[in-house]
């Protein structure tokens, strides 16, 4: 393909050093569209070329997946970025940001209205809006309604065959239509490319404040998380940490970290029930380790799992993977990340798993690991009406070819 | 018009008494909540598992016959009527509550259990299920899913989605999927996506639904004002403040009247223009300052007083006057037509006047009881509707209603859903490339089409279609 023959506005490039590799593979093309418009005509482009594409946003978790079975181009969206003020209404607690637009800029614009996105996810700096959502990792919030997905009001897109579309609307509360942005969270870049998102916001808390319940063994830190269900406490976010972690937060054994935020009288109200009830810390606000958590793991990781059990199993998972390394444990949704050096740790982790009734996705390993096995392990219920969504919606399937579950 | 021997098999699959299809055995199958859209199946079946509505749905499948799954039908957009005829499927008998989960907080049901029904099986356990729905009473848990029903309480909670963590799934060809669980799992959210698909992509059977603790405390303030305006205005300083109350529910003076009048008067002062509903739930920390800073705003926004529930009993009433308003609507006049626009928050004060004077323009009466937190408008148009000029003068109402509310950027449905009524508005919103990828879905899950046709998606694409109703003719008998 002749470079100069494309339009400038899609601004395509051979590929440089310091573009990101995905698995060890380099594409042969790096188009970085200028606007919606040219996204739509990368599309169209690669769409009639059959040339496999993978979307990048701030390509933080590029990690995430399987191993592409194609890759021709990358389609960055940082082209697309930047928050419309107009579209920002704060006394509605919406706003409309472009795709490509970091997490961070979004939440500093924010702050000057005392209003946020609630998105725990990792790199906030780098992580764009779009591949926030399209990973849709579950984040740390426990309040229903408060997960990346309950956030997404409505977005526009374009399909693999260069369709633009939208979906949902700028309301707080709306079901005319498809659900598509269920749809869409979570779908790792394989049926869509999101050009702008709609979002619901929340008003900054006036104080936030974190205390750490310890204890020696995980079975205390599960009794201690019952106890803490069983009173009128909201914890905003709960994560337990094994005593690795736990460390490098300048803590010691086991600890069930609560958050709170709220009015002043709500969080000390909380922190003063927990200090009654636990052997129980308030650490510092200089000492605040959500930021630290939410990055985890450490980019020395050679193998990172995340597990996914029932939230009443999450710390018997916690406890069974528990061999020195690196480990947190969310037991409200039943997630447990786990990191370690030794690869050959995937296959006990995978059976103590299995006893626990949970599932267990490669979130990082070597790639010569990579290539031999699906990443997701499962095939989740449904499987076969996912397969056929993606044939429906990407027939050439261009759109991130190979790297989703069951190899969609 | 079924074959004898479609009703044979029929009745082979299941038992011979769960078949209906004498005319005055089906007949009231014919339309749900709302009455305008009438369409009476030629038969009606009553399956009791999963794998009877898994029979039934594959013999219709086999013979090309549609189908439509039905709750109680409590529905206010036509969606759970037959309109090609064929068979309805009442899961009215599946009714059960199978399973407790009490350590991972979830519930396992059939979905013909009413709403309700849920919160009372597991009240015991200091638990409950969130969405409320004004029909929570009647209502089933799958025609909520099939909805994704919001109410009073999802302003902080969120609609059905938030609240459904897996689902038994009769796929349109009769195949049973399980999509979800009460553990995470790994691919596309189907079970997001088929939460609020109208009946459109297969029968939910069994829900394994999130609970919730039961708040330590709830509290219930009720705040007249002598205009709507003003009391949106204390909405909007309420919500800017940071406190997500419960609920935020507001009635106009007509709906105070009426509820008054009736047997579900919730003594709301009959000389308001407006009565704010607002309602408070957490942990007893914080709530006094909540408390205060929502009694600060109402009065400086010039209420007429600020009255506190003072016990449960109170509260149950100060709720049953709102839950009960349309019900109550009854007394007003033979029909009632309720729409369901969502308007963005800060646009309801000038909303407001614009349907007072499209109500005015039109002759006709309207009376709002609506969710003022998420901006979800209730305007509730009382007719005769045997008067054929009036009747048409109100459906214009309710277009214009609708336009305006996409005009200031909200949608044309908060909770009721698109059904029949308003699959003729869907191109206000959607473009054709739009309607085009959600009918792209639907094929994927319901190829054959035979799975509750006729809803959602406007007959042709065209946005033209989007400003015509359907005609008077077509709208035999009342609204609610």
């Amino acid at each position: 393909m002749d470079l100069n023959e494309l339009p400038d506005t899609l601004r395509a490039r051979a590929p440089n050093g310091n573009d990101p590799r995905v698995d060890g593979l380099v594409p042969s093309l790096v188009l970085e569209p200028e606007d919606a418009a040219a996204m739509a005509e990368a599309l169209v482009l690669c769409h009639q070329e059959s040339m496999a594409v993978i979307p990048i946003g701030g390509g933080t978790r590029l990690e995430l997946g399987n191993v592409p079975s194609r890759l021709d181009a990358y389609l960055m969206t940082s082209g697309l970025s930047g928050i419309e003020i107009d579209e920002h209404i704060p006394g509605d607690f919406t706003m409309a940001v472009r795709a490509g637009t970091t997490l961070g800029e979004t939440q500093r614009y924010l702050k000057e209205f005392r209003q946020y996105l609630p998105l725990d996810v990792p790199h906030p700096h780098e992580a764009t809006i779009g591949g926030i959502f399209a990973l849709g990792e579950p984040g740390q919030r426990l309040r229903p309604g408060a997960r990346p997905r309950d956030l997404l009001l409505g977005f526009e897109g374009v399909l693999a065959d260069g369709t633009p579309f939208k979906a949902g609307g700028r309301v707080v509360k709306n079901v005319a239509g498809y659900e598509l942005m269920k749809l869409f969270v979570g779908s790792a870049g394989t049926l869509a490319v999101m050009t702008r998102a709609f979002l619901r916001l929340r008003a900054l808390p006036e104080e936030v404040a974190t205390v750490a319940i310890r204890a020696r063994r995980p079975r205390s830190i599960a009794a201690a998380w019952r106890e803490v269900r069983s009173l009128p406490l909201a914890p905003e976010m709960a994560v337990a940490l094994n005593p690795t972690c736990a460390e490098s937060h300048g803590l010691h054994e086991w600890n069930l970290l609560l958050r709170f935020e709220g009015l002043h009288e709500e969080t000390r109200g909380a922190l003063h029930d927990v200090r009654e009830r636990f052997e129980a810390e308030v650490l510092p606000d200089d000492k605040d380790p959500w930021d630290a958590i939410r990055d985890f793991p450490k980019s020395d990781a050679a193998l990172v799992l995340r597990g996914q059990a029932a939230p009443a199993r999450t710390i018997p998972l916690a406890e069974s993977w528990q061999d020195g390394g690196a480990l947190i444990a969310y037991p409200d949704t039943g997630i447990v990340y786990s990191q370690t050096t030794d690869p050959e740790a995937l296959s006990d982790r995978r059976a103590r798993a299995e006893e626990n009734g949970a599932a267990v996705v490669i979130e990082k390993a070597p790639l010569e690991m990579k290539q031999e096995l699906d990443v997701y392990g499962e095939t989740p219920g449904g499987f076969e009406l996912m397969r056929r969504i993606k044939e429906k919606l990407d027939p050439k399937n261009i759109l991130s070819p190979g790297r989703f579950v069951g190899r969609i | 018009m079924l074959s004898a021997s479609f009703l044979e098999k029929l009745r082979g699959s299941l038992r011979p008494e769960a078949v209906l299809s004498e005319p005055h055995h089906v007949l009231v199958y014919e339309c749900d909540g709302s009455t305008a859209f009438k369409s009476t199946p030629d038969a009606a079946v009553l399956p009791r598992t999963t794998e009877e509505v898994a029979a039934v749905v594959r013999l219709c499948s086999e013979e090309k016959v549609p189908f439509v799954a039905r709750g109680a039908g409590t529905g206010l957009s036509g969606g759970a009527i037959p309109r090609e005829g064929g068979v309805v499927i009442s899961l009215a008998g599946m009714n059960q509550f199978l399973d407790l989960d009490l350590d991972n907080r979830a519930a396992l049901c059939q979905t013909g259990i009413v709403n309700l029904e849920i919160s009372r099986a597991v009240a015991p356990h200091g638990l409950y299920f969130a969405p409320d729905p004004s029909s929570q009473s009647a209502c089933t848990l799958g025609g909520n899913i099939a909805e994704n029903s919001g109410g009073p309480h999802c302003f902080k909670y969120g609609a059905t989605t938030a609240h459904i963590l897996g689902l038994t799934v009769v796929m349109p060809d009769g195949e049973i999927v399980n999509l979800g669980g009460p553990r995470d799992t790994v691919g596309y959210d189907l079970v997001g996506v088929f939460v609020g698909s109208e009946g459109t992509f297969g029968i939910a059977t069994e829900a394994l639904v999130r609970l919730m603790p039961v708040p330590e405390t709830v509290k219930t303030f009720l705040a007249p004002f002598r205009s709507m305006e003003i009391a949106c205005e204390a909405v909007s300083d309420v919500v800017a403040i940071g406190i997500v109350p419960a609920a935020l529910e507001m009635l106009d003076r007509a709906t105070i009247e009426v509820v008054e009048a009736s047997v579900v008067a919730a003594g709301y002062p009959t000389d308001a223009e407006a009565v704010l509903l607002v309602e408070l739930d957490g942990a007893a920390y914080g709530m006094e300052r909540m408390e205060r800073e929502i009694r600060d705003i109402c009065m400086r926004r010039g209420a007429a007083s600020f009255t506190v529930a003072r016990d449960e009993e109170e509260r149950a009433r100060l709720w049953l006057g709102r839950k009960a308003a349309f019900g109550a609507m009854g007394r007003l006049s033979t029909d009632l037509y309720v729409q369901d626009g969502v308007v963005p928050r800060s646009r309801l004060p000038e909303v407001l006047v614009k349907v007072g004077e499209i109500a005015e323009r039109h002759r006709i009466r309207v009376a709002n009881v609506f969710h003022a937190g998420d901006g979800n408008l209730h305007p509730c148009i009382p007719y005769d509707g045997r008067d054929a000029d009036e009747r048409e003068r109100v459906l214009e109402a309710g277009r214009e209603i609708i336009e305006l509310c996409v005009a200031v950027g909200g949608s044309i449905s908060g909770e009721h859903g698109i059904g029949t009524e308003k699959s003729s508005y869907m191109g206000l919103l959607f473009s054709e490339q739009d309607l085009d990828l959600m009918s792209a879905l639907r094929d994927v899950w319901n190829p054959e089409g035979l799975c509750n046709p006729g809803k959602l998606f406007p007959t042709s694409h065209g946005c033209g279609e989007a400003a015509s109703l359907p005609s008077v003719a077509a709208m035999p008998g009342a609204w609610i």
